[in-house]
């Protein structure tokens, strides 16, 4: 007899991991996890006449069957077949435009927070983008990152919803973490479904991103140099109700239950790690971030650049969104642990690892380049 | 006008002359036709459509625990399609697990030399219960004694079935110890509270005509309780039957099956006997049994009464909702000593050999440890269902050829007029309810 454990037992399957794999989710932002020929497809930048930087994001609504658990699969509404969604990251005061196409089986939107005007809302039901199957390959020439917009903008943006198609134009502001997520009714379902992700708007400038933030010591309060490492990482708090009937049957940080248990996160000692969390969960009121033997800095919506809030438990409600900054010790190496600290939710799957080693240059410092790439 | 219209008699058909086996077989060889064409061409798929979502029904019908931090359960599956076990939750947490659907455990180390691919597609393969196909799943959990659990089982597809665990408590196993332990319980609680009962003999024997059949209203008024009291449990039973069992199905064929059954008995019984009335000697044109025969029937219905009560307090104590105590086993005790009444209350005007109150107050009283014995190490609650109905039916039976046996010589309006007789039905109805009242498991 073998010794019983807390957790599901197997792993998520080779497939389901080709197509969504929640350790490069991590530290994957504007498609960077995406050779660059298949990138370009979804994501491209340029430069406005202005003089701005504009980056362009193909979405593409899309049910998917996705696998949350081992052996366990949710029919997911999905923007580019994963869930959460693709993070968006730009600096304040680049000029974002969101190509979305509703491949799906029902009316879709994208709302983000953050300001925009009010055509660019995505809430009301004319501007639900109905769904139009398999659009994406016909239309994919003269709509998509680098087309012309002119020709879709001047058209009448309820019949170009009705034929499954819209844009979302407007500036990244104000700087800090924010999210979208689908706006159609009812609401809860096309949320809790999984149409929902980061949308990370950094401080202006140009550069790494990830050396933007002003780098303070979470223990000490006191500015880190500007070169100090950082290890930066999304988070999305989500869960899941398999037999719909409005209970979560699965807990998560990035979807899949007890993935980060079976896969720690891979840290170095002393690095600055920076964790981008947002709170997607449905039907719960609130969910938590607990960080097992060191405490962080919260730094609430990311809008602030000082924390007076240091603490190893941090309480979100919906749609609530903070960075957190800690640092592992040099010389404790082991695995710490990441949880929600409500245990019901740790318990159905919100409960993870991270690995801390004092070695420069191992597997974990070469996972953290991914944050260099923007 | 042909030949063939003024042939008198049925219609002659074409098949007329066809071998006798060959009219058997054609409709069986078309019908095969028929289930092939549905194989081939799946009609039904295509009215549901390829994203249909399955139908999927589980049904943990039974739940052990073998041993400290250890649970097993036997799952059915009871819908029409396939289901896929993927993750096991106890108490609302997700738990390591391994089972068995008869294809290979899925915690065998041999799976871990598989490649990644093909290992995740035959521990799918092993995850599978096929329709009507069965599974034992077991988990290494410290369960704590005395305390409820509640195991969730999840499929593919996220539906959850779940089962309660009221009491945590060892399950019993089907060593010595243990079969002894029961058999005492059964002859406790059974045996020796119907023989005890048997005692009455000699005061029935020496009772008036007037007072024995009030006796034997009380013993009528005791039987349909019983019956009553049997069905209720039978209909409660089956509704914890998965659906593909249809429990009420299964009462009918228990119920009317016991009763034909002691139908044919008793007329095996009276023919035996030359076709006189019965062993008293009373003799008459009304076949029904009298005397020791009709006590035997009486016995043998209450024994199948006492089978399914066993099984009820053997299961019970397997799924850890009863504690035994006195109370429990005193009152058992006291409801089943009229039991004994009623099997003496046709011996009134019969002499009756010592060896006869042996085997019928085993007959009525040993089933309880067979019972009990089957409740403790093999439940199943397709058979307490059966078994429940069984008793229903076998006792309604009796209870009936006792009034056939008594409107034999006096009519219904004679029968039932005095308040005497009246009141010995209730008296047997009202002395089971008040009794039962302890026993409630």
């Amino acid at each position: 007899m073998t010794h019983g454990r807390l957790g599901t037992v197997d792993d998520i399957s080779p497939a389901e991991l080709r197509m969504f794999d929640p350790t490069r989710f991590l530290t994957a932002w504007n498609f960077n996890h995406l050779p660059q020929g298949e990138r370009e497809r979804f994501y491209r930048e340029s430069v406005t006449s202005e003089g701005r930087r504009l980056r362009e994001y193909l979405f593409i609504a899309r049910d998917r069957e996705i696998e949350i658990a081992p052996g366990l699969y949710f029919p997911a509404w999905t923007y580019n077949g994963q869930v959460p969604g693709p993070t968006i990251r730009a600096a304040a005061g680049d000029r974002i435009r969101i190509w979305f196409i509703n491949e799906g089986g029902h009316p879709h939107t994208i709302h983000f927070h953050g300001w925009h005007p009010f055509p660019m809302d995505g809430s009301m039901p004319d501007q639900f983008v109905h769904p139009a199957a398999n659009l994406a390959d016909s239309i994919e020439a003269s709509f998509g990152p680098g087309a012309n917009p002119e020709p879709w903008l001047r058209q009448d943006p309820i019949s170009l919803r009705r034929r499954g198609l819209d844009i979302y134009e407007f500036d990244a502001e104000p700087t800090g973490l924010h999210l979208y997520h689908c706006h159609s009714t009812p609401l809860k379902r096309h949320v809790h479904k999984g149409l929902y992700g980061a949308f990370i708007v950094d401080p202006p400038g140009r550069g790494d991103p990830g050396d933007r933030r002003p780098k303070i010591d979470p223990d000490t309060n006191q500015p880190l140099p500007p070169d100090h490492p950082v290890r930066e990482l999304v988070m999305v708090m989500n869960g899941f109700d398999t037999n719909f009937d409005a209970e979560n049957e699965v807990y998560a940080a990035n979807t899949v239950a007890f993935h980060y248990l079976r896969h720690p996160i891979r840290v170095r000692a002393g690095d600055l790690v920076r964790v981008y969390l947002v709170n997607l969960t449905e039907f719960d009121p609130i969910n938590s971030f607990h960080l097992h033997a060191g405490f962080f800095r919260t730094y609430r919506t990311g809008t602030a650049v000082r924390s007076d809030e240091y603490s190893d438990t941090l309480m979100t409600c919906q749609a609530e969104r903070a960075i957190l900054e800690f640092r592992f010790r040099r010389g404790w190496p082991g695995k710490y642990m990441f949880h929600a600290h409500q245990s019901e939710f740790a318990e159905l799957g919100w409960m993870g690892l991270f690995e801390s080693s004092d070695e420069a240059g191992d597997r974990a410092a070469r996972i953290g380049d991914g944050g260099t790439r923007a | 006008m042909t030949a063939r219209e003024n042939q008198p008699g049925p219609d002659r058909h074409a098949w007329a002359g066809a071998p006798t086996w060959l009219l058997a077989a054609a409709p069986i060889v078309l019908l095969g036709l028929v289930v092939w064409g549905i194989v081939a061409l799946r009609p039904v798929e295509r009215l549901r459509g390829e994203g249909f979502p399955p139908i999927e029904e589980l049904s943990i019908v039974r739940t052990v625990l073998p041993q400290p931090g250890l649970i097993e359960l036997h799952v059915l599956n009871a819908g029409p399609d396939p289901v896929t076990i993927a993750q096991v939750m106890v108490d609302e947490a997700y738990w390591s697990h391994w089972m068995d659907a008869g294809r290979g455990s899925t915690n065998d180390p041999a799976l871990d030399d598989l490649q990644p691919e093909k290992r995740a597609g035959e521990v799918q393969r092993r995850r599978t219960i096929p329709h009507l196909g069965r599974a034992r799943v077991w988990l290494d959990y410290a369960w704590v004694d005395g305390e409820a659990l509640e195991v969730v089982l999840i499929s593919r597809n996220g539906a959850t079935f779940a089962t309660q665990i009221e009491v945590a408590v060892q399950s019993p196993t089907p060593d010595a110890g243990q079969f002894g332990l029961f058999a005492l319980l059964g002859i406790l609680v059974g045996v020796m509270p119907v023989s005890l009962g048997l005692l009455w003999h000699p005061l029935v024997q020496r009772l008036g005509a007037k007072l024995v059949t009030v006796v034997l209203c009380f013993t009528i008024g005791l039987l349909a309780f019983l019956a009553v009291d049997a069905l209720a449990e039978a209909l409660e039973a089956a509704r914890e039957l998965p659906h593909v069992y249809k429990g009420l199905a299964l009462i009918a064929l228990g119920l009317v099956g016991a009763i034909l059954a002691l139908f044919c008995a008793e007329r095996w019984f009276v023919g035996a006997a030359g076709g006189s009335g019965g062993g008293d000697g009373r003799g008459g044109g009304e076949a029904t049994p009298t005397g020791l025969r009709l006590a035997y029937l009486i016995a043998g219905g209450i024994g199948l009464h006492n089978l399914s009560e066993g099984l009820a307090i053997g299961s019970a104590f397997n799924l850890g909702a009863v504690s035994l105590g006195a109370t429990l086993i005193i009152g058992f005790t006291v409801h089943n000593l009229t039991e004994g009444l009623a099997i003496v209350s046709p011996l009134a005007r019969v002499r009756t050999e010592l060896v006869h109150f042996l085997w019928l107050g085993l007959l009525a009283g040993a089933p309880t440890v067979l019972g009990g014995w089957l409740g403790a190490f093999a439940y199943s609650r397709v058979w307490a269902v059966l078994f429940l109905a069984l008793g229903a039916g076998a006792i309604a039976q009796v209870a009936w050829t006792v009034l056939r046996q008594m409107t034999a010589d006096a009519g219904w309006r004679d029968l039932l007029s005095p308040v005497g007789n009246v009141s010995g039905l209730a008296g047997g109805y009202l002395a089971m309810y008040a009794t039962g009242l302890f026993v409630a498991l």
